[in-house]
């Protein structure tokens, strides 16, 4: 028997007030990460991926509505209390952001606000707390970690503040960690001093992760499984490597035939045409069909479920079985 | 990777409050001002309360440069001493204001819903009442006196300055910082002190540093009209009152002088805080 999930997202629906209604931005979204794996939620800006991690930690607005089980351990953050909640929050889930310039108070040195939870959670002193902020500065790379840790965030740089930002999650010791477009504000060389930090800490740590992208190189290089979201929906489920190389929905088939690659030399990057929908604005049926080049009348009348194929193996697209050998980035390069 | 040292003036939490050059003319005429109000007894020429009968409403003189009033006594040392009465009520109110404002505004902006309306009903109703009609009513009715005056004047900013750091509050509270500390199971009460007070202080001290030129206009107001400052205290409000009776005799020494020691301490104020606001609004 496998061992339960350490965290099980069941059918969760998020809406959000836009105008004067609510409108899902997460919509049926159902997926598990076990202990010490990497589950990767990739697509595009607005495909609801953030929300989804915010719902995890109910980092909502206030109006905004969630359905739908969360459990981590079997217990329901959904339904948690408030109280119970700032336990989960400051013990087993941390969370990093895109942008550490913005989530890192301007007026606090790193070294505060790396020590803060250990402080406020931990009950450490001031100077424990130190000890222990120039370890994890140690353990995300920093060499300089005392200068580091004296000085506030105007006076470092990105990829600087977003391994402070790290060492800040990783403070508590979580269980998971839920990274959110970690490296998109950073330089490619800083980016994979970044990635190569997280390969460190779930191999050491065997903290499991939820690593948000748009980026898929990023996400192959990280990932054990990969989440294609679109239009708040999870389009594709896979294990990464049989994502890339054998993808089960055409919107996944897209993103792959999007790519620029160092292999195939490219006259005009292919792109898939039109643009994802608003929340406000969602087609009928599949929420893809107005884009895809599968599309038959049977897409638009009913919004087709996730469903599983095999093992590991999920796609919401209908057509699947009949269509995922012309799916192949291989078949799909020689349409062009 | 890491920047070049930054000055040590620059290493503290509030370095947003320090070092505003714009705001260098207004300090510098409320540091005289503080001086001249602290020093009184060793600047002033004469005892402010002396009476001189036989010298009364006399003009510039080299031993009274600024006359004498009504009943003799050395204008000039009148102004001196009544610097402290007419900075020490401001001070009191905006300080009452902030102690009592900025806890109440911080709960409106950071809790809002409920105890954000009930909160906007309460000011609702301060701000119903003129505000100097609601300051003599207060007077009036637990006597006058500067601490009564200081009370009621301070009664009237607490709304203006909890309005100000709710509005302040309830745009910092969405900044994605205060998601971040959220994230990592802190506490309302911790987020709002710790971290999105000392954001929002560089607009706090901006807007009590202009209350302050107001109150002392309103605290000269009610001492104008005798419900402030009592003779014979020295006081600036006070004197334009006893200075507007000897008018008509053609003295117009005490009431131009407190006038424009009036007008010169709330244009100093109201520099200092514009330049304090300018820069507030920068940092953000």
């Amino acid at each position: 028997m496998t061992p339960p999930p350490l965290l099980e997202v069941r059918s969760v629906t998020t809406e959000v007030e836009i105008g004067d209604r609510h409108w899902p931005v997460v919509d049926g979204v159902s997926f598990t990460i076990g202990r010490g794996e990497v589950v990767g939620l990739v697509g595009e800006s607005g495909s609801g991926k953030s929300m989804t991690a915010r719902t995890i930690l109910r980092l909502l607005r206030a109006e905004a509505r969630t359905r739908g089980m969360i459990l981590l351990d079997g217990v329901d953050l959904v339904s948690l209390t408030r109280r119970a909640l700032r336990g989960v929050r400051a013990r087993r889930i941390a969370m990093i952001f895109q942008d550490p310039r913005a989530h890192i108070d301007p007026l606090w040195t790193s070294g505060d606000h790396v020590t803060e939870g250990l402080r406020v959670n931990g009950g450490l002193s001031g100077a424990v707390a130190r000890a222990r902020a120039r370890e994890l500065l140690a353990d995300v790379g920093i060499l300089e970690a005392e200068r580091v840790l004296g000085a506030y965030p105007g006076e470092l740089s990105g990829g600087m503040l977003q391994r402070v930002m790290i060492a800040g999650a990783l403070a508590a010791e979580p269980e998971l960690l839920i990274a959110d477009e970690p490296t998109t504000a950073l330089d490619v060389t800083v980016q994979a001093e970044i990635v190569a930090i997280f390969d460190g800490l779930r191999r050491e740590r065997e903290l499991a992760m939820l690593f948000i992208t748009h980026d898929l190189e990023l996400a192959s290089s990280l990932c054990d499984r990969v989440l294609v979201m679109y239009a708040g929906r999870v389009m594709e489920e896979q294990p990464t490597s049989a994502l890339f190389s054998a993808p089960l929905h055409p919107y996944t088939a897209g993103l792959l035939e999007a790519r620029p690659t160092l292999e195939t030399k490219h006259v005009r990057l292919s792109v898939i045409p039109g643009r994802p929908p608003t929340p406000t604005d969602p087609p009928d049926g599949c929420p893809i069909h107005p884009r895809c080049a599968f599309v038959e009348p049977a897409c638009i009348s009913a919004v087709p479920p996730l469903r599983q194929l095999a093992g590991a193996a999920f796609s919401a697209c209908r057509r699947t079985e009949e269509i995922r050998d012309r799916l192949r980035p291989e078949a799909m390069a020689g349409r062009g | 990777m890491v920047a070049p040292a930054a000055p040590v003036l620059y290493r503290r939490r509030w370095m947003p409050l320090v070092g505003a050059s714009a705001a260098a003319p207004g300090a510098a005429i409320i540091l005289l001002l503080v001086l001249v109000a602290a020093l009184a007894p060793v600047i002033a020429p004469h005892d402010p309360n002396a009476t001189d009968l036989a010298n009364t409403l006399v003009g510039s003189t080299g031993s009274h440069p600024l006359g004498t009033d009504a009943s003799g006594r050395d204008i000039l040392s009148r102004l001196i001493f009544g610097a402290r009465t007419s900075l020490l009520g401001p001070l009191l109110v905006v300080a009452l204001s902030t102690l009592a404002g900025v806890p109440l505004g911080l709960l409106a902006g950071y809790k809002g819903g409920a105890v954000d309306g009930l909160l906007a009903r309460a000011w609702d109703v301060l701000f119903a009442f003129p505000p100097l009609l609601l300051a003599i009513v207060i007077v009036a009715t637990f006597g006058a006196g500067f601490w009564t005056a200081t009370l009621a004047i301070s009664v009237i900013y607490l709304p203006l300055l909890a309005r100000v750091v709710r509005g302040v509050v309830l745009v910092e509270r969405e900044k994605a910082y205060v998601d971040a500390c959220k994230v990592q199971g802190f506490g309302g009460l911790r987020v709002s002190l710790q971290h999105v007070l000392p954001n929002v202080a560089p607009t706090i001290v901006a807007q009590a540093t202009l209350n302050f030129g107001y109150a002392l206009l309103d605290l000269a107001g009610l001492a104008f009209l005798g419900l402030g400052v009592q003779p014979p205290t020295a006081d600036w409000g006070q004197m334009l009152s006893s200075g507007r009776d000897t008018l008509v005799l053609h003295s117009y020494y005490e009431v131009v002088a407190a006038s424009i020691a009036i007008a010169v301490t709330v244009v100093a104020f109201n520099l200092l805080g514009d330049a304090l606001s300018a820069r507030a609004g920068r940092s953000r």
